[in-house]
Protein backbone atom coordinates (compact mmCIF):
# COMPACT_ATOMS: atom_id res chain seq x y z
CA UNK A 1 0.00 0.00 0.00
CA UNK A 2 1.81 2.97 -1.10
CA UNK A 3 0.18 5.30 1.09
CA UNK A 4 2.01 3.44 4.08
CA UNK A 5 5.44 3.49 2.52
CA UNK A 6 4.74 7.26 2.32
CA UNK A 7 4.03 7.15 5.84
CA UNK A 8 7.06 4.87 6.72
CA UNK A 9 9.48 7.48 4.29
CA UNK A 10 8.73 10.61 6.39
CA UNK A 11 9.64 8.80 9.82
CA UNK A 12 12.64 7.44 7.98
CA UNK A 13 13.11 10.81 6.95
CA UNK A 14 12.03 12.54 10.32
CA UNK A 15 14.65 9.84 12.22
CA UNK A 16 17.69 10.70 10.11
CA UNK A 17 16.95 14.65 10.59
CA UNK A 18 16.42 14.62 14.24
CA UNK A 19 19.48 12.47 15.38
CA UNK A 20 21.34 14.19 12.75
CA UNK A 21 20.86 18.08 13.65
CA UNK A 22 20.67 16.26 17.73
CA UNK A 23 24.21 15.27 17.00
CA UNK A 24 25.21 18.69 15.26
CA UNK A 25 23.27 20.93 17.46
CA UNK A 26 24.97 24.25 18.67
CA UNK A 27 23.79 23.67 22.40
CA UNK A 28 22.67 21.05 24.84
CA UNK A 29 18.94 22.79 24.83
CA UNK A 30 18.10 22.23 22.02
CA UNK A 31 19.89 18.62 21.75
CA UNK A 32 17.37 17.96 24.43
CA UNK A 33 14.86 18.97 22.78
CA UNK A 34 15.53 17.15 19.51
CA UNK A 35 16.07 13.97 21.74
CA UNK A 36 12.74 13.88 23.01
CA UNK A 37 11.48 14.88 19.77
CA UNK A 38 13.44 11.77 18.35
CA UNK A 39 11.42 9.61 21.52
CA UNK A 40 8.27 10.60 19.55
CA UNK A 41 8.98 9.64 16.21
CA UNK A 42 10.77 6.30 17.00
CA UNK A 43 7.37 5.42 19.43
CA UNK A 44 5.48 5.69 16.00
CA UNK A 45 8.00 3.68 14.19
CA UNK A 46 7.90 0.65 16.47
CA UNK A 47 3.73 1.02 15.76
CA UNK A 48 4.85 0.19 12.10
CA UNK A 49 7.16 -2.44 13.08
CA UNK A 50 3.79 -4.28 14.57
CA UNK A 51 5.42 -3.94 17.97
CA UNK A 52 3.32 -2.27 20.30
CA UNK A 53 4.13 -2.55 23.73
CA UNK A 54 7.40 -1.23 22.79
CA UNK A 55 5.99 1.78 21.28
CA UNK A 56 3.96 2.31 24.78
CA UNK A 57 7.28 1.73 26.60
CA UNK A 58 9.57 4.61 24.45
CA UNK A 59 6.51 6.77 24.65
CA UNK A 60 6.29 6.85 28.40
CA UNK A 61 9.96 6.56 28.73
CA UNK A 62 11.09 8.66 26.29
CA UNK A 63 8.13 11.30 25.84
CA UNK A 64 8.04 11.59 29.52
CA UNK A 65 10.31 10.53 31.94
CA UNK A 66 13.76 10.92 29.86
CA UNK A 67 12.76 14.74 29.39
CA UNK A 68 12.12 15.11 33.20
CA UNK A 69 15.58 13.52 33.74
CA UNK A 70 17.45 15.47 30.83
CA UNK A 71 15.94 18.94 31.85
CA UNK A 72 16.19 18.40 35.52
CA UNK A 73 20.14 17.36 35.40
CA UNK A 74 20.35 20.54 32.40
CA UNK A 75 19.04 23.12 34.49
CA UNK A 76 21.49 22.07 37.30
CA UNK A 77 24.11 22.40 34.37
CA UNK A 78 23.73 25.54 33.06
CA UNK A 79 21.00 27.67 35.38
CA UNK A 80 20.47 30.38 32.65
CA UNK A 81 18.91 28.72 30.08
CA UNK A 82 19.10 31.99 27.91
CA UNK A 83 23.13 32.19 28.37
CA UNK A 84 23.80 32.36 24.29
CA UNK A 85 27.16 29.98 23.47
CA UNK A 86 29.71 32.99 23.73
CA UNK A 87 32.72 31.14 22.12
CA UNK A 88 31.21 28.83 19.08
CA UNK A 89 32.86 25.40 20.02
CA UNK A 90 33.60 23.75 17.04
CA UNK A 91 32.36 20.15 18.79
CA UNK A 92 29.78 19.85 21.16
CA UNK A 93 32.36 17.90 23.49
CA UNK A 94 33.44 20.09 26.82
CA UNK A 95 37.11 20.06 25.92
CA UNK A 96 37.84 21.52 23.15
CA UNK A 97 41.31 19.36 22.56
CA UNK A 98 38.87 16.09 22.25
CA UNK A 99 37.41 16.89 18.54
CA UNK A 100 37.54 14.28 16.57
CA UNK A 101 40.24 14.75 13.84
CA UNK A 102 40.34 13.25 9.94
CA UNK A 103 41.59 9.78 11.02
CA UNK A 104 39.20 9.50 13.23
CA UNK A 105 36.31 10.32 11.06
CA UNK A 106 38.43 7.54 8.28
CA UNK A 107 37.84 4.98 11.08
CA UNK A 108 34.65 5.29 12.04
CA UNK A 109 33.67 5.47 7.91
CA UNK A 110 35.47 2.09 7.38
CA UNK A 111 33.89 0.40 10.44
CA UNK A 112 30.54 1.35 9.32
CA UNK A 113 30.75 -0.08 6.02
CA UNK A 114 32.04 -2.80 7.52
CA UNK A 115 29.26 -3.26 9.73
CA UNK A 116 26.59 -2.66 7.15
CA UNK A 117 28.16 -5.33 4.71
CA UNK A 118 28.06 -7.68 7.23
CA UNK A 119 24.45 -6.99 8.47
CA UNK A 120 24.06 -7.23 4.56
CA UNK A 121 25.49 -10.45 4.01
CA UNK A 122 23.64 -11.64 7.26
CA UNK A 123 20.00 -11.10 5.81
CA UNK A 124 20.67 -12.51 2.31
CA UNK A 125 21.60 -15.29 3.99
CA UNK A 126 18.45 -16.38 5.85
CA UNK A 127 15.83 -18.58 4.42
CA UNK A 128 13.51 -17.38 2.10
CA UNK A 129 9.93 -17.62 3.74
CA UNK A 130 11.28 -18.02 7.72
CA UNK A 131 8.64 -17.47 10.86
CA UNK A 132 11.37 -16.79 12.84
CA UNK A 133 10.63 -18.01 16.34
CA UNK A 134 7.11 -18.14 15.70
CA UNK A 135 6.79 -21.86 15.64
CA UNK A 136 9.01 -22.74 18.54
CA UNK A 137 7.11 -20.08 20.63
CA UNK A 138 3.58 -21.79 19.19
CA UNK A 139 4.45 -24.55 19.80
CA UNK A 140 5.64 -24.26 23.45
CA UNK A 141 2.77 -22.03 24.44
CA UNK A 142 1.19 -22.77 27.93
CA UNK A 143 -2.28 -23.11 27.18
CA UNK A 144 -4.80 -21.28 29.62
CA UNK A 145 -1.42 -19.19 30.43
CA UNK A 146 -1.71 -15.35 28.74
CA UNK A 147 -3.38 -14.97 25.45
CA UNK A 148 -1.23 -12.08 23.96
CA UNK A 149 1.85 -13.62 22.44
CA UNK A 150 3.93 -11.11 22.65
CA UNK A 151 3.77 -11.00 26.41
CA UNK A 152 3.28 -14.35 26.70
CA UNK A 153 7.24 -14.90 25.36
CA UNK A 154 7.82 -11.61 27.28
CA UNK A 155 6.28 -13.69 30.67
CA UNK A 156 6.75 -16.81 30.03
CA UNK A 157 9.75 -17.22 28.31
CA UNK A 158 11.88 -13.86 29.80
CA UNK A 159 10.13 -13.65 32.83
CA UNK A 160 13.50 -13.70 34.30
CA UNK A 161 14.57 -10.56 32.04
CA UNK A 162 12.00 -9.09 33.84
CA UNK A 163 13.75 -10.21 37.12
CA UNK A 164 17.08 -8.90 35.89
CA UNK A 165 15.63 -5.48 34.61
CA UNK A 166 14.35 -4.88 37.65
CA UNK A 167 17.87 -5.88 39.70
CA UNK A 168 19.27 -2.97 36.91
CA UNK A 169 16.64 -0.19 37.58
CA UNK A 170 17.90 -0.58 41.57
CA UNK A 171 21.24 -0.92 40.57
CA UNK A 172 20.48 2.24 38.66
CA UNK A 173 18.84 3.89 42.19
CA UNK A 174 21.93 2.94 44.16
CA UNK A 175 23.66 4.98 42.18
CA UNK A 176 22.09 7.80 42.09
CA UNK A 177 21.32 8.10 45.23
CA UNK A 178 24.98 7.71 46.40
CA UNK A 179 26.08 10.52 43.86
CA UNK A 180 23.36 12.77 45.88
CA UNK A 181 24.87 11.06 49.84
CA UNK A 182 21.43 9.68 50.37
CA UNK A 183 20.74 6.76 52.09
CA UNK A 184 16.79 7.43 50.83
CA UNK A 185 14.64 9.99 50.11
CA UNK A 186 12.62 10.35 53.07
CA UNK A 187 11.94 13.56 54.24
CA UNK A 188 12.52 15.74 51.45
CA UNK A 189 10.50 18.28 49.61
CA UNK A 190 10.17 19.47 46.63
CA UNK A 191 12.44 22.69 46.14
CA UNK A 192 9.55 24.77 44.37
CA UNK A 193 7.08 27.56 45.95
CA UNK A 194 3.30 26.19 45.50
CA UNK A 195 1.46 26.93 42.24
CA UNK A 196 -2.32 26.68 41.55
CA UNK A 197 -1.90 25.98 37.55
CA UNK A 198 0.17 23.00 38.78
CA UNK A 199 -2.40 21.93 41.64
CA UNK A 200 -5.14 22.20 39.42
CA UNK A 201 -3.64 20.04 36.51
CA UNK A 202 -2.90 17.63 39.01
CA UNK A 203 -5.97 16.85 40.29
CA UNK A 204 -7.52 16.26 36.84
CA UNK A 205 -4.73 14.17 35.87
CA UNK A 206 -3.54 12.27 38.55
CA UNK A 207 -6.77 10.07 38.48
CA UNK A 208 -6.30 9.49 34.73
CA UNK A 209 -2.66 8.65 35.21
CA UNK A 210 -3.15 6.04 37.87
CA UNK A 211 -5.99 4.35 36.58
CA UNK A 212 -3.98 4.31 32.96
CA UNK A 213 -1.75 2.42 34.86
CA UNK A 214 -4.01 -0.12 36.06
CA UNK A 215 -5.92 -0.36 32.89
CA UNK A 216 -2.04 -1.33 31.27
CA UNK A 217 -1.01 -3.82 33.65
CA UNK A 218 -4.43 -5.22 33.41
CA UNK A 219 -4.32 -5.23 30.10
CA UNK A 220 -1.17 -6.64 30.17
CA UNK A 221 -2.08 -10.50 29.92
CA UNK A 222 -4.19 -10.02 26.82
CA UNK A 223 -3.04 -7.19 24.92
CA UNK A 224 0.07 -4.55 24.60
CA UNK A 225 0.74 -3.08 27.77
CA UNK A 226 1.91 -5.11 31.27
CA UNK A 227 4.24 -4.66 34.29
CA UNK A 228 6.81 -2.16 32.35
CA UNK A 229 4.52 0.43 31.18
CA UNK A 230 2.36 0.79 33.72
CA UNK A 231 5.27 1.20 36.06
CA UNK A 232 6.55 3.72 34.18
CA UNK A 233 3.32 5.49 34.20
CA UNK A 234 2.96 4.97 37.55
CA UNK A 235 6.59 6.84 37.92
CA UNK A 236 5.09 9.20 36.14
CA UNK A 237 2.71 10.33 37.96
CA UNK A 238 4.17 10.25 41.43
CA UNK A 239 7.32 12.19 39.19
CA UNK A 240 4.49 15.18 38.62
CA UNK A 241 2.86 14.81 41.92
CA UNK A 242 6.07 16.11 42.56
CA UNK A 243 6.65 18.83 39.92
CA UNK A 244 2.92 20.25 41.65
CA UNK A 245 4.50 20.34 44.90
CA UNK A 246 2.99 17.44 46.56
CA UNK A 247 5.95 15.44 48.32
CA UNK A 248 5.15 12.33 46.36
CA UNK A 249 7.21 9.17 47.35
CA UNK A 250 9.30 11.02 49.67
CA UNK A 251 6.39 10.93 52.02
CA UNK A 252 6.59 7.04 52.83
CA UNK A 253 8.32 5.61 55.71
CA UNK A 254 11.35 4.04 55.06
CA UNK A 255 10.70 0.66 56.05
CA UNK A 256 7.71 0.88 53.11
CA UNK A 257 9.84 2.42 50.88
CA UNK A 258 12.50 -0.16 51.36
CA UNK A 259 9.78 -2.78 50.60
CA UNK A 260 8.08 -1.66 47.36
CA UNK A 261 11.56 -0.78 45.95
CA UNK A 262 12.21 -4.41 46.59
CA UNK A 263 9.06 -6.55 46.08
CA UNK A 264 9.18 -6.59 42.35
CA UNK A 265 12.91 -8.15 42.56
CA UNK A 266 12.39 -9.99 45.46
CA UNK A 267 8.80 -11.66 44.79
CA UNK A 268 10.11 -13.46 41.16
CA UNK A 269 13.38 -14.35 43.07
CA UNK A 270 10.75 -16.19 45.59
CA UNK A 271 9.12 -17.42 42.64
CA UNK A 272 12.36 -18.46 41.28
CA UNK A 273 13.52 -20.34 44.46
CA UNK A 274 10.12 -22.16 44.69
CA UNK A 275 10.07 -23.32 40.86
CA UNK A 276 13.59 -25.09 41.47
CA UNK A 277 12.66 -27.14 44.72
CA UNK A 278 8.95 -27.90 43.97
CA UNK A 279 8.98 -31.05 42.31
CA UNK A 280 5.85 -30.36 39.82
CA UNK A 281 6.97 -26.67 38.80
CA UNK A 282 8.81 -26.36 35.79
CA UNK A 283 12.60 -24.83 36.20
CA UNK A 284 12.36 -21.24 35.38
CA UNK A 285 8.53 -21.65 35.41
CA UNK A 286 4.93 -21.29 37.27
CA UNK A 287 3.37 -24.06 39.36
CA UNK A 288 1.19 -25.52 37.28
CA UNK A 289 -2.53 -24.25 37.75
CA UNK A 290 -1.85 -21.52 39.36
CA UNK A 291 -0.10 -19.62 36.41
CA UNK A 292 -2.77 -16.34 35.86
CA UNK A 293 -2.94 -15.50 39.58
CA UNK A 294 0.99 -16.12 40.30
CA UNK A 295 1.78 -13.67 36.57
CA UNK A 296 -1.04 -11.18 38.11
CA UNK A 297 0.40 -10.75 41.52
CA UNK A 298 4.02 -10.50 39.91
CA UNK A 299 3.45 -8.17 37.24
CA UNK A 300 1.48 -6.11 40.14
CA UNK A 301 4.81 -5.89 42.29
CA UNK A 302 6.40 -5.23 39.28
CA UNK A 303 4.72 -2.06 38.69
CA UNK A 304 5.07 -0.90 41.91
CA UNK A 305 8.46 -1.72 42.39
CA UNK A 306 9.41 -0.33 38.74
CA UNK A 307 7.09 3.09 39.91
CA UNK A 308 8.64 3.57 42.75
CA UNK A 309 12.03 2.90 41.80
CA UNK A 310 12.03 5.28 38.75
CA UNK A 311 10.31 8.06 40.55
CA UNK A 312 12.74 8.04 43.10
CA UNK A 313 15.20 8.43 40.94
CA UNK A 314 13.47 11.03 39.03
CA UNK A 315 13.07 12.81 42.40
CA UNK A 316 16.65 12.50 43.50
CA UNK A 317 18.39 14.06 40.28
CA UNK A 318 15.24 16.87 40.39
CA UNK A 319 16.69 17.98 43.72
CA UNK A 320 14.94 18.16 46.85
CA UNK A 321 15.31 20.46 50.16
CA UNK A 322 15.24 19.27 53.78
CA UNK A 323 12.10 19.39 55.47
CA UNK A 324 12.39 22.71 57.20
CA UNK A 325 10.79 22.47 60.30
CA UNK A 326 7.41 24.33 60.65
CA UNK A 327 7.14 26.88 63.53
CA UNK A 328 3.37 27.38 64.53
CA UNK A 329 1.92 30.70 65.10
CA UNK A 330 3.51 33.83 65.71
CA UNK A 331 6.94 33.86 67.90
CA UNK A 332 9.64 31.95 67.61
CA UNK A 333 9.15 28.91 69.56
CA UNK A 334 9.18 26.03 67.56
CA UNK B 1 -11.23 4.89 4.28
CA UNK B 2 -7.91 2.98 5.21
CA UNK B 3 -6.54 5.03 2.80
CA UNK B 4 -7.84 8.58 3.67
CA UNK B 5 -6.57 8.16 7.17
CA UNK B 6 -3.20 7.14 6.51
CA UNK B 7 -3.31 9.83 3.87
CA UNK B 8 -4.25 12.61 6.46
CA UNK B 9 -1.24 10.83 8.82
CA UNK B 10 1.51 10.98 6.43
CA UNK B 11 0.02 14.85 5.51
CA UNK B 12 0.72 15.57 9.96
CA UNK B 13 3.48 13.48 9.59
CA UNK B 14 4.94 16.26 6.87
CA UNK B 15 4.25 19.11 9.42
CA UNK B 16 5.81 17.57 11.98
CA UNK B 17 8.99 17.71 9.96
CA UNK B 18 8.35 21.11 8.60
CA UNK B 19 7.84 22.22 12.11
CA UNK B 20 11.25 20.68 13.07
CA UNK B 21 12.58 23.69 11.59
CA UNK B 22 11.18 26.29 14.53
CA UNK B 23 13.42 23.86 17.04
CA UNK B 24 16.55 24.42 14.51
CA UNK B 25 15.78 27.98 15.19
CA UNK B 26 13.58 29.52 17.79
CA UNK B 27 15.91 31.69 19.27
CA UNK B 28 14.08 31.28 22.72
CA UNK B 29 14.57 27.92 24.87
CA UNK B 30 10.22 28.53 24.78
CA UNK B 31 10.21 28.46 21.40
CA UNK B 32 11.72 25.24 20.83
CA UNK B 33 9.38 23.70 23.52
CA UNK B 34 6.49 25.35 21.47
CA UNK B 35 7.91 23.04 18.71
CA UNK B 36 8.11 19.52 20.97
CA UNK B 37 4.45 20.62 22.33
CA UNK B 38 3.24 20.68 18.93
CA UNK B 39 4.84 17.43 17.74
CA UNK B 40 3.37 15.64 20.96
CA UNK B 41 -0.30 16.75 20.07
CA UNK B 42 0.08 16.01 16.16
CA UNK B 43 1.80 12.63 17.50
CA UNK B 44 -1.41 12.11 19.66
CA UNK B 45 -3.36 13.18 16.17
CA UNK B 46 -1.13 10.52 14.00
CA UNK B 47 -1.66 8.13 16.58
CA UNK B 48 -5.30 8.71 16.69
CA UNK B 49 -5.81 8.47 12.78
CA UNK B 50 -3.13 5.37 12.76
CA UNK B 51 -6.03 3.52 15.28
CA UNK B 52 -8.69 4.49 12.82
CA UNK B 53 -7.17 2.96 9.84
CA UNK B 54 -5.86 -0.26 11.66
CA UNK B 55 -8.62 -0.15 14.06
CA UNK B 56 -6.50 -1.10 16.93
CA UNK B 57 -7.13 -0.45 20.20
CA UNK B 58 -3.40 -0.48 21.53
CA UNK B 59 -2.60 2.47 19.15
CA UNK B 60 -5.51 4.32 21.07
CA UNK B 61 -3.67 3.38 24.30
CA UNK B 62 -0.44 5.04 23.35
CA UNK B 63 -2.36 8.24 22.04
CA UNK B 64 -3.88 8.35 25.05
CA UNK B 65 -0.02 7.73 27.18
CA UNK B 66 1.27 10.10 24.63
CA UNK B 67 -1.45 13.23 25.36
CA UNK B 68 -0.97 12.34 29.80
CA UNK B 69 2.52 12.46 29.36
CA UNK B 70 3.51 15.32 27.35
CA UNK B 71 2.98 17.59 30.33
CA UNK B 72 5.77 16.28 32.13
CA UNK B 73 8.78 17.69 29.89
CA UNK B 74 7.59 21.63 30.27
CA UNK B 75 6.90 21.16 33.52
CA UNK B 76 10.16 19.85 34.60
CA UNK B 77 11.36 23.11 32.48
CA UNK B 78 9.63 25.14 34.51
CA UNK B 79 10.45 24.28 37.22
CA UNK B 80 13.55 22.91 37.98
CA UNK B 81 15.39 24.44 40.47
CA UNK B 82 18.63 26.68 39.39
CA UNK B 83 21.78 25.62 41.30
CA UNK B 84 22.62 29.12 42.12
CA UNK B 85 20.30 30.36 44.21
CA UNK B 86 21.33 33.92 44.86
CA UNK B 87 21.13 34.60 40.63
CA UNK B 88 17.36 34.62 40.29
CA UNK B 89 15.99 34.68 43.31
CA UNK B 90 11.83 33.93 43.24
CA UNK B 91 10.45 34.89 39.92
CA UNK B 92 9.75 31.52 38.44
CA UNK B 93 8.48 29.13 40.80
CA UNK C 1 -23.79 9.76 6.41
CA UNK C 2 -21.60 10.08 9.44
CA UNK C 3 -18.84 8.77 7.50
CA UNK C 4 -18.98 11.76 5.25
CA UNK C 5 -19.13 13.90 8.47
CA UNK C 6 -16.58 12.84 10.29
CA UNK C 7 -14.14 12.85 7.35
CA UNK C 8 -14.65 16.43 6.49
CA UNK C 9 -13.83 17.18 10.18
CA UNK C 10 -10.76 15.13 10.28
CA UNK C 11 -9.79 17.53 7.35
CA UNK C 12 -10.57 20.50 9.04
CA UNK C 13 -8.44 19.11 11.95
CA UNK C 14 -5.72 18.75 9.89
CA UNK C 15 -6.10 22.04 7.84
CA UNK C 16 -5.71 23.78 11.51
CA UNK C 17 -3.08 21.48 12.53
CA UNK C 18 -1.33 22.70 9.22
CA UNK C 19 -2.16 26.17 9.74
CA UNK C 20 -0.78 25.80 13.59
CA UNK C 21 3.09 24.59 12.24
CA UNK C 22 3.08 27.75 9.31
CA UNK C 23 2.54 30.11 12.80
CA UNK C 24 5.40 28.63 14.25
CA UNK C 25 7.23 29.30 11.75
CA UNK C 26 6.16 32.40 10.45
CA UNK C 27 5.03 34.96 13.48
CA UNK C 28 7.80 37.09 13.94
CA UNK C 29 7.32 36.50 18.44
CA UNK C 30 7.37 33.98 20.79
CA UNK C 31 4.49 34.19 22.06
CA UNK C 32 2.38 34.79 18.95
CA UNK C 33 4.12 31.77 18.01
CA UNK C 34 2.52 30.32 21.40
CA UNK C 35 -0.88 31.03 20.09
CA UNK C 36 -0.26 29.25 16.54
CA UNK C 37 0.50 26.44 18.56
CA UNK C 38 -2.77 26.70 20.49
CA UNK C 39 -4.59 26.68 17.28
CA UNK C 40 -3.56 23.21 16.83
CA UNK C 41 -3.31 21.88 20.26
CA UNK C 42 -7.21 23.05 20.53
CA UNK C 43 -9.17 23.35 17.18
CA UNK C 44 -6.95 20.89 14.98
CA UNK C 45 -6.70 17.97 17.58
CA UNK C 46 -10.51 18.94 18.48
CA UNK C 47 -11.66 18.47 15.04
CA UNK C 48 -9.65 15.25 14.41
CA UNK C 49 -11.10 13.83 17.60
CA UNK C 50 -14.48 14.75 17.09
CA UNK C 51 -14.44 13.16 13.18
CA UNK C 52 -13.20 10.03 14.26
CA UNK C 53 -15.69 9.43 17.18
CA UNK C 54 -18.41 10.17 14.40
CA UNK C 55 -17.29 7.24 12.78
CA UNK C 56 -15.63 4.96 15.43
CA UNK C 57 -17.56 1.48 15.46
CA UNK C 58 -17.47 1.15 19.13
CA UNK C 59 -18.72 3.58 21.95
CA UNK C 60 -15.69 2.24 23.96
CA UNK C 61 -13.58 3.54 20.80
CA UNK C 62 -14.97 6.70 21.18
CA UNK C 63 -15.22 7.02 24.52
CA UNK C 64 -11.55 6.70 24.73
CA UNK C 65 -10.94 9.13 22.01
CA UNK C 66 -13.09 11.70 23.78
CA UNK C 67 -10.84 10.80 27.08
CA UNK C 68 -7.95 11.75 25.25
CA UNK C 69 -9.00 15.14 23.95
CA UNK C 70 -10.01 15.93 27.16
CA UNK C 71 -6.71 14.64 28.58
CA UNK C 72 -4.78 16.60 25.56
CA UNK C 73 -6.72 20.01 26.09
CA UNK C 74 -5.99 19.32 30.40
CA UNK C 75 -2.02 19.54 29.27
CA UNK C 76 -2.18 21.46 26.36
CA UNK C 77 -3.79 24.40 28.19
CA UNK C 78 -1.30 24.04 31.18
CA UNK C 79 1.48 23.93 29.25
CA UNK C 80 1.28 26.84 26.69
CA UNK C 81 -0.01 29.12 29.84
CA UNK C 82 3.54 27.86 31.84
CA UNK C 83 5.27 28.63 28.62
CA UNK C 84 4.08 31.83 28.24
CA UNK C 85 4.93 33.03 31.84
CA UNK C 86 8.34 32.01 31.10
CA UNK C 87 8.44 33.63 28.45
CA UNK C 88 7.15 36.84 30.49
CA UNK C 89 9.56 36.21 32.86
CA UNK C 90 13.04 35.91 30.50
CA UNK C 91 11.41 39.38 28.71
CA UNK C 92 11.26 41.03 32.24
CA UNK C 93 14.26 39.88 33.40
CA UNK C 94 15.83 41.44 29.76
CA UNK C 95 14.59 44.66 30.23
Amino acid sequence: MSMGLALDVLLIAALLLTSWRLLEASDLFQAIVLFISFGLFLSLVWLRLQAPDIALAEAAVGAGLAGVLLLGTFKGLEPDFRKKQEESKPCRLDRPGACPTRVHYLAALLGVLGLAGILTLAVLDLPRSANGLTELAVRAFEPGGIDHLVTAVLLDFRLYDTWLELAVLVLALLGVLGAGGRHSVRGLEPPWDPDPVLVWLVRLLIPVVFSAAVYLLLLGGHAPGGAFQAGVILASGLTLLWLAGYRSVTVLPRGLWYGLVICGFGSIEVLAIFASVHPETPVLGYPPGFSNPVILALESLATLSIGVVLATLTIETLGGRERTPHYSGKGDRP
Amino acid sequence: MDLFYLGLAAFMLLTMLVGMIRVFRGPEPEDRLSAMQLFGTTGVAVLLLLAAAFNSPALRNTALIFALLAVLAVVAFVRAPARKSDSDQGEKP
Amino acid sequence: MMEVLGRIMCLAGAFFFLAGTVGLLRFPDSLSRLHALTKADNLGLGLVAVGLMLTSDSVLAAAKVGLIWIVAMISGSTICFLLGRSMLAGMRRRK
